[in-house]
């Protein structure tokens, strides 16, 4: 019964963390319609900036999280402007859009590697401290709590600014259709760039915490993105609720896959969930086919 | 027109790429050494593979730092037969992908006769049977996965295989802990498998029971159902044979889920940042290979790395490259007369006596036990 509980537990905080990240991924994936690669090393880039200000410089944590949200934001704009809107205005195809996002990803990270080395470091504590909490035989730290807590105030928050406000809607008519929203006279180029900003600045969020919760090395970003993806994928790409239950339905079927059978069969049980999805409803849960 | 242009561009591509390896390969064994010879002129190139990034670079690092010292005194003190020793340094990153890659440099650009390395089992489990076929000789001062015995001829290890390390575990545990129920995580890899394996045989002999055993990739930051699952098995010794990231990832979580039995890790443990960001988070134990280190060793380590530590694989290292440097002197390069010699060898070096027997595994191994405390790690006598 402990099991089962802690379990679930275990389920919840790895769920958020993909949801998360998912929520950056599927935003910029509904928009932009390519798999952003990059933003795996956005989420490093969160954690690594927090790492150097708080722990190496011994900034004030809350200025050091909040820099850490916009840099990775500002490096997700900075490659819409300078990488992926001349290739849109080439009409270049998916294909190569994947490419030059995996290329920039490869890149970045190298760089995080050669700044910082590729060894795992650990972040000062959260804000909240590393307080155990021990509720009914199950154990959860404040740093894990704040992830749950901040996964859910950020779906709240983007479902807000989506639906009630003008520009959220223009992000709409955009993800739905670029050409038609520039003829009614929406600045899509603008739209385009806030969203990779909002994206990104999501991603490094995540990295943050992650951070805390387990440390920051340079290759976290490819985990980051594969959860991500997985996440979004399950849940129906573009979607937003969709990519926080699919990130929710991952860890529960990982977590609970692993209680039954060997940890080692981990990666398999995500790859398969993945796997099935794609062959019996490959639009995702609440995906538009 | 435009397919032309394309067939042009690819046939420019060919050409250069041709030259390129063509030359290439002429350049590196002007620069190497002739297979067969000890005479010569420049320097002998020696190349050397071990984690300088990645999940264990905090140990290659230092022990890059051994090697070049003993370069430095080979090369003061004469050299080999008048010949400058120079290594090249290749980062295999504690992974197959990267220790391939560097071998096959070190193998087929630098042509170098001898490779030392790699630290991680897999590293050397990758790039050793490429190694083999190509009659390079491959000195690993820190592998110790037992199936690497099996390599070929060409292999020698001044590191024990973990057929004794795992066993000493088992022992250690089933006799002096007095645990008779053991849940075991591990890094699933060349060397923490082999440990896993070895030391579940082992306990079981002695009449041990083994609860639980949970494997997780040594890239892994979530370990916290495997956690919950070794836990929940109630034993009273958790045998956790991780490389170092992922054990001090681990080790959080381990404080998280309030496990408080006590763990005992391997040899990965004796690395300066585990022993640091284990402090208050458990019980933790785990042994080393014991090696007589000298202080006078341990002040050159000092002198030239600016810090007490002499992790595991560091003299063994120092050594590697002071014996390769004794046998090329003797039988020069040829790696069929190399590895003829190496089995005859007795050497007294910084790690202790080393000698090999028919595998390339080194026959004496003996092994401590250390205790983490207060960020750092204490033998247990």
């Amino acid at each position: 019964m402990a099991l089962l509980a802690q379990v679930a537990v275990n389920s919840l905080i790895a769920g958020a963390t993909y949801a998360l990240l998912g929520m950056g991924f599927t935003l910029i994936y509904g928009t932009v319609k390519f798999v952003h690669m990059t933003h795996g090393v956005f989420a490093a880039m969160g954690g690594y900036m927090v790492f150097y200000l708080v722990k190496s410089l011994g900034w004030n944590m809350w200025v050091g999280i909040a820099v850490g949200i916009i840099v990775a934001g500002l490096f997700g704009w900075l490659s819409e402007k300078f990488v992926y809107s001349s290739l849109r205005r080439r009409r270049a195809s998916t294909l190569v859009m994947f490419i030059a996002s995996l290329g920039l990803f490869t890149a970045l990270q190298s760089f995080i590697a050669i700044l910082f080395t590729s060894q795992l470091q650990t972040l000062p504590e959260s804000p909240f401290g590393g307080r155990i909490w021990e509720i009914a035989g199950t154990a959860i730290t404040s740093t894990q709590i704040l992830i749950i807590f901040v996964t859910a105030l950020v779906y709240v928050g983007l479902r807000l600014f989506l639906d009630l406000t003008k520009f959220g809607k223009a992000v709409k008519a955009v993800s739905d259709d670029e050409e038609v929203a520039k003829i009614v006279g929406i600045n899509t180029e603008r739209v385009v760039s806030f969203i990779f900003f909002l994206g990104s600045a999501l991603a490094g969020l995540a990295g943050i915490l992650v951070g805390f919760d387990t440390g920051v090395h340079p290759t976290m970003g490819l985990l980051a993105l594969l959860e991500a993806a997985v996440s979004a994928i399950i849940g129906g790409l573009g979607n937003l609720f969709g990519s926080v239950i699919g990130g929710f339905l991952l860890a529960f079927v990982e977590n609970f896959g692993v209680m039954k059978i060997a940890n080692e069969w981990r990666g398999a049980i995500a790859m398969g969930v993945l796997l099935l999805f794609l062959l019996f409803k490959p639009e995702g849960i609440f995906g538009k086919r | 027109m435009s397919s032309k242009v394309i067939i042009g561009i690819i046939v420019v591509v060919v050409v250069v790429a041709g030259v390129y390896f063509f030359m290439g390969g002429k350049i590196g064994q002007q620069e190497g050494v002739t297979p067969g010879t000890s005479v010569g002129v420049g320097p002998i190139a020696l190349g050397f593979i071990e984690p300088l990034t990645g999940d264990a670079a905090s140990i290659g690092t230092i022990n890059r730092a051994a090697v070049e010292l003993a370069v430095a005194e080979v090369n003061a003190a004469g050299g080999v037969n008048g010949r400058p020793i120079e290594v090249i340094y290749e980062d295999g990153q504690c992974n197959a992908k990267a220790a391939t890659n560097a071998a096959s440099k070190l193998i087929n650009v630098n042509k170098v006769p001898v490779i030392i390395g790699g630290l991680c089992s897999t590293e050397t489990a990758a790039f050793g049977p490429g190694a083999m076929q190509a009659k390079v000789i491959v000195f690993s001062p820190g592998s110790s996965a037992p199936t690497l015995s099996q390599l070929g001829k060409y292999f020698f290890r001044n590191y024990p295989s973990d057929a004794f390390q795992g066993k000493f575990a088992a022992e250690y545990a089933y006799n002096t802990l007095k645990a008779r129920k053991v849940a075991i995580g591990y890094h699933i890899s060349d060397w923490g498998t082999g440990l896993k394996n070895v030391f579940e045989r082992r306990f079981k002999e002695l009449g041990g029971q083994i609860v639980a055993i949970e494997g997780a990739p040594q890239d892994a930051r979530d370990y916290r159902t495997m956690l919950t699952k070794l836990k929940a098995a109630k034993a009273d010794l958790i045998y956790f044979p991780a490389y170092p990231d992922g054990s001090i990832v681990a080790m959080g979580q381990m404080k998280e889920l309030g496990i408080k039995t006590k763990v005992l890790g391997a040899d990965a443990w004796d690395d300066p940042k585990v022993q640091k960001e284990a402090t208050g988070k458990g019980d933790f134990y785990f042994l080393i290979p014991f090696s007589p280190v000298s202080d006078e060793f341990k002040a050159k380590i000092k002198a030239k790395t600016g810090s007490d530590q002499v992790p595991i694989g560091t003299a063994n290292a120092y050594d590697a490259l002071k014996i390769m440097a004794q046998v090329i002197a003797q039988v020069g390069t040829d790696p069929d007369k190399i590895q003829e010699a190496m089995r005859t060898l007795t050497y007294d070096g910084a790690s202790g006596k080393i000698d090999f027997d028919e595998n390339g595994d080194i026959t004496i191994a003996s092994y401590i036990i250390k205790h983490m405390e207060n960020g750092s790690a204490v033998e247990v006598k």
